[in-house]
């Protein structure tokens, strides 16, 4: 079996909002001097699901792509240090990252000149621009399904038996390859490096191309939205904290409190 | 003046009542409700004529010999591509509801048309519509244009009141599908969970804990306040993801939008991506003992301090006032 795993290097998103620059002009968001970037979380647990697979059917092959404008190699190849095989980069310093439709024709063209997969796994959402829409595209544009929000993902013969999260509940979805899915954190949690992943990962070359490596040009990337403006939403900031002998009493007094503004 | 189509989910005895927060956000757009087209999706619409008839704008649009098989979104998208070219509207929204939101952007990449997803907000500006929507964990947020003829707005849900719904018995049109729709993808089971008591989403107060409680068992004092609150209790992905709580009690970003009268929290730090879900909570109210928690920039009273020492006090107090 034939895995691609896509994957995104994001600013760690536990960050405080100060430590981002955004660029009010492109739109960029960049991280301030000393603030690291980290793999989107859901995307290690999507890199999880292609181990686990990997592990139930030991011939399959896994690789991994992602497109940005920078790359920490530390951070982007976290996936083959946890045991995927190949990594594939598209580098474009001016690629504008908050229009899926853009993302996701880059990824797809990628995807084309890479070759056939017969299961392509997303995390469900990037934790940087939280369009939760490129797999969608991607799928869309290389005319295959795709399958939401998977907490489970098993593998038999040619079929894929998808349990993925509803409101309230699961659903189970059977389809075949090839397939997209993209993966939540229900999916697991995702397995650290070993020392002998880490050494195996240094050892491989990732394939790097270019915009025009894939035949595109800048009017095959237009945006079909606009932002007008970034910002902070203001909080009130106005809590009155409960006072008390002790914090028993603060309990007891924020009870009273409650009751006081018919809150409760 | 533009024509909008507003998509919603046609179930066995009613629409989803989402509909209606769609309608005053309309109306706060000042939508000439002469303009607007609600899109039914659903099985078996022709039987289901009764609640077509109940949904109240003055015309609704279905197809006929509908079968989503179940809200397949990889169905769905060609029906709702159907009733987009039979309708040619300017606007389209969708409710971010599970299904909507699996259908909203498989819609805008069929028609080729640009989207904003997650909108908390549609502003009227100068003849334009701008979204609103959360960036970054809804540490941003970002006002965005929509270039293209058709413009797809995904908005969430349980921010909006919902509009009066005054019976005016619409006009209801069939169309016949030209589309071929088939699927690969079939769902086999559905199951929800034995939900105890009230739904998380509907409930007026919400009592939550995050990692601050250290383990699942505090969450049975939690439940011992919901009880005396008539409470539905939830948590933070921390808990979550710990396995403390089925993922199902996860409230924020990437799990339960909810806007209770009351939010009462315990051990909660407030992340961004948790308060994007519950934000819009009318009032908020929290125990972390850490004065400096974000969680404190959105409550409005507060209680610092050890929730093993707080919490007896609380719930002493709430029984002895249950007894007034
Ligand atoms: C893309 C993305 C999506 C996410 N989606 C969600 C989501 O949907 N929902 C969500 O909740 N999170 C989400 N998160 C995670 C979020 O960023 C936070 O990590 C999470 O909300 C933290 O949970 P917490 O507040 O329970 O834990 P913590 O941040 O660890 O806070 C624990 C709090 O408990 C307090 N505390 C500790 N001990 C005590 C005590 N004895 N008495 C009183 N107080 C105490 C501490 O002071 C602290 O404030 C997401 C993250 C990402 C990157
Ligand atoms: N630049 C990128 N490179 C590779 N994969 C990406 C990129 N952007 C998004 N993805 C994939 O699409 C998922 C959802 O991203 P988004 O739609 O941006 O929220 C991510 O979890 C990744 O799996």
């Amino acid at each position: 079996m034939k895995i691609l795993v896509c994957v995104k290097e994001v600013i760690d998103p536990e960050v405080p909002v100060n430590s981002i620059d955004i660029d009010q002009k492109n739109w960029k968001f960049s991280p301030k001097q000393g603030v690291s970037t980290v793999l989107n979380g859901f995307d290690e647990n999507a890199v999880e699901a292609a181990l686990r697979i990997k592990e139930q059917i030991p011939e399959t092959e896994i690789s991994v792509l992602s497109i940005g404008s920078d790359f920490s190699m530390d951070v982007i190849k976290k996936p083959l240090s946890m045991g995927c095989q190949n990594l594939y980069l598209v580098k474009d310093d001016e690629l504008n990252q908050s229009d899926p439709f853009v993302t996701s024709t880059v990824l797809s063209n990628a995807i084309n000149k890479i070759g056939d997969f017969d299961l392509i796994l997303c995390g469900r959402h990037a934790s940087d621009w939280d369009n939760a829409q490129v797999p969608v595209g991607i799928a869309e544009l290389l005319n295959i399904e795709c399958i939401t929000l998977a907490k489970g993902i098993d593998v038999q013969d040619n079929e894929i038996v998808i349990d993925r999260v509803i409101p309230g509940g699961s659903e189970t979805v059977k389809s075949i390859t090839p397939l997209l899915v993209t993966v939540s954190n229900e999916y697991g949690e995702p397995r650290y490096p070993n020392l002998r992943g880490i050494m195996a990962a240094g050892k491989i070359q990732p394939t790097t191309y270019t915009l025009s490596d894939l035949g595109l040009s800048k009017d095959d990337l237009k945006s079909k939205n606009e932002i007008v403006d970034i910002f902070i939403p203001e909080k009130k900031s106005n809590c009155e904290f409960i006072e008390g002998e002790d914090e028993y009493d603060i309990g007891r007094n924020l009870a009273m409190k409650l009751r006081e503004n018919n809150l409760i | 003046m533009s024509k909008v189509l507003i998509f919603t989910e046609i179930y066995e005895n009613s629409y989803d009542k989402s509909l209606l927060e769609m309608l005053t956000l309309m109306d706060d757009l000042n939508v000439d409700p002469s303009n607007i087209i609600v899109g039914a999706l659903g099985d078996e619409l022709e039987s289901k004529e009764t609640v077509l008839k109940s949904i109240p704008v003055s015309k609704v649009v279905a197809m006929k010999n509908n079968d989503t098989s179940n809200f397949n979104p990889n169905v769905l998208k060609i029906i709702a591509k159907n009733i987009v070219e039979k309708t040619n509207p300017d606007k389209i929204i969708i409710p971010k509801t599970s299904v909507g939101q699996d259908l909203a952007t498989r819609l805008a990449y069929c028609l080729d048309q640009g989207i904003v997803n997650d909108c908390l907000n549609i502003e009227y500006n100068d003849g334009e519509w701008l979204g609103l929507r959360p960036v970054f964990g809804g540490n941003y947020l970002a006002k965005v244009n929509i270039n293209t003829n058709v413009e797809i707005y995904c908005v969430r849900t349980k921010i909006f009141d919902e509009q009066n719904s005054n019976l005016i018995s619409p006009e209801i049109e069939y169309f016949e599908n030209e589309l071929e729709y088939k699927t690969n993808s079939h769902i086999v089971d559905r199951s929800q969970e034995q939900s105890e008591g009230l739904r998380l989403e509907d409930a007026e107060v919400v009592v939550a804990g995050g990692r601050g409680l250290g383990g699942p068992e505090p969450f049975e004092t939690l439940e011992e306040i919901a009880v005396l609150l008539n409470a539905a209790v939830g948590a933070s992905r921390a808990v979550c993801d710990a396995g403390w709580k089925d993922h199902s009690y996860q409230i924020g970003l990437t799990g339960k939008d909810i806007s209770p009268n009351l939010y009462f929290t315990v051990g909660i730090s407030g992340a961004s991506q948790h308060m994007a879900g519950c934000g819009n909570s009318k009032h908020i109210v929290s125990i972390d003992k850490n004065i400096d928690a974000n969680i404190f920039k959105d409550a409005e009273f507060g209680a610092v301090g050890d929730w093993k020492n707080i919490l007896p006090g609380f719930l002493d107090t709430l029984k002895d006032l249950g007894k007034e």
